[in-house]
């Protein structure tokens, strides 16, 4: 049987459930609003009722800086140290960790990963600019519907596989940002 | 090789060897497109320059050229390393497709209104803004 399990890394993982949030939030923590063009300075999981899941877990929080602005024209991004080449993080340090295992060895391809309004996987989410890197790339990925995603690289054959994803949002204008859904699709044998 | 990401002509020159397919030797980056090749179950893999990654805890692989099955050794990653690699020749795929990504970047943002420079001016505002915050607390705190 094949299992998925998102992770929102920090001191201690807080495991994010189907029916929770994933809240990309101001410098404030918790429920702080971010600045229209501004980036996450903080990530929580919020559960279905509005409580903070990850509270006391010092979740880690990746924040993009700039799409070229590194050495050679890499991405760059804070993750609590100061700016830097995003291919410097390391695995630890991204803010998503998802899991697909299952009990034979099986091959993942075909692995993508983007955010969408919520409603149609071909729209980007409303009102929002997000990007998202696995861990290892020089640069961030627009990831905003499927046919923008950010292409994750083939997992050779194994009965547990995990991919680091780095994830960072910024408001288009004001207002709470609810037709912003994050997906992830694969395929295994 | 340790658990981590490659190329396929990584792989197949870790095998350290030729293949002959009726009787005419090709080296590893001349099997691409011509023989079937299939790394630890995907298959499929017709550039030397796809990139897949094995998992930690990977301690052989199966490597298929053609119709011959080769077994691949992994090392343990090193006690102490929780980090899997990342190849030199893998690398250097990511950073051409780094290039790719950030002419789509361009574009996108353009069209949004949003011109990349500006997220750093406004980051450094964030941090100068949260600066403030941090002197004008700890003023309060020394009186």
């Amino acid at each position: 049987m094949a299992t998925y399990t998102w992770v929102l890394q920090g001191s201690t993982p807080t495991t994010i459930e189907s029916t929770d949030i994933v809240q990309l939030a101001g410098a404030g923590g918790f429920d702080d609003p971010v600045t229209v063009g501004e980036y996450n300075d903080t990530t929580h999981v919020e559960s279905s009722v509005g409580a903070n899941d990850s509270s006391g877990n010092t979740p880690n929080n990746n924040k993009f800086v700039s799409q070229s602005g590194g050495t050679g024209g890499d991405s760059t991004a804070d993750w609590g140290d100061g700016t830097e080449d995003i291919d410097a993080i390391t695995e630890a340090e991204c803010a998503l960790k998802i899991n697909f295992s299952h009990g034979s060895a099986v091959a993942v391809t075909s692995h993508i990963f983007y955010a969408y309004d919520g409603s149609t996987t071909t729209s980007a989410p409303t009102g929002v600019t997000f990007v998202a890197a696995e861990q290892g790339d020089t640069n961030f990925t627009g990831a905003e519907g499927s046919g923008s995603a950010l292409s994750i690289g083939d997992s050779a054959s194994a009965t547990s596989h995990d991919f680091y994803i780095l994830i960072s949002a910024s408001p288009d204008s004001v207002g709470e940002k609810t037709a912003f859904t994050l997906r992830d699709e694969l395929t295994y044998s | 090789m340790v658990a981590g990401k490659y190329t396929a002509l990584e792989v197949l020159q870790a095998l350290d060897q030729d293949f002959e397919f009726d009787g005419q030797v090709y080296e590893a980056e001349e099997v691409f497109g011509k023989f079937r090749v299939r790394i630890n179950g995907i298959a499929g893999i017709t550039k030397p320059e796809h990139i897949f990654r094995f998992q930690p805890g990977t301690e052989e692989i199966k490597v298929v050229v053609g119709n011959e099955t080769y077994d691949l050794d992994l090392d343990a990653i090193d006690d102490g390393v929780d980090e899997s690699t990342i190849s030199e020749g893998a690398k250097q795929v990511i950073e051409a497709q780094g290039k790719v990504k950030t002419e789509e970047m361009a574009a996108k943002m353009s069209s949004k209104g949003r011109p990349e420079a500006e997220s750093e001016t406004l980051a450094t505002k964030s941090e100068q803004r949260r600066l403030a915050e941090l002197e004008a607390q700890k003023a309060k705190e020394d009186e």
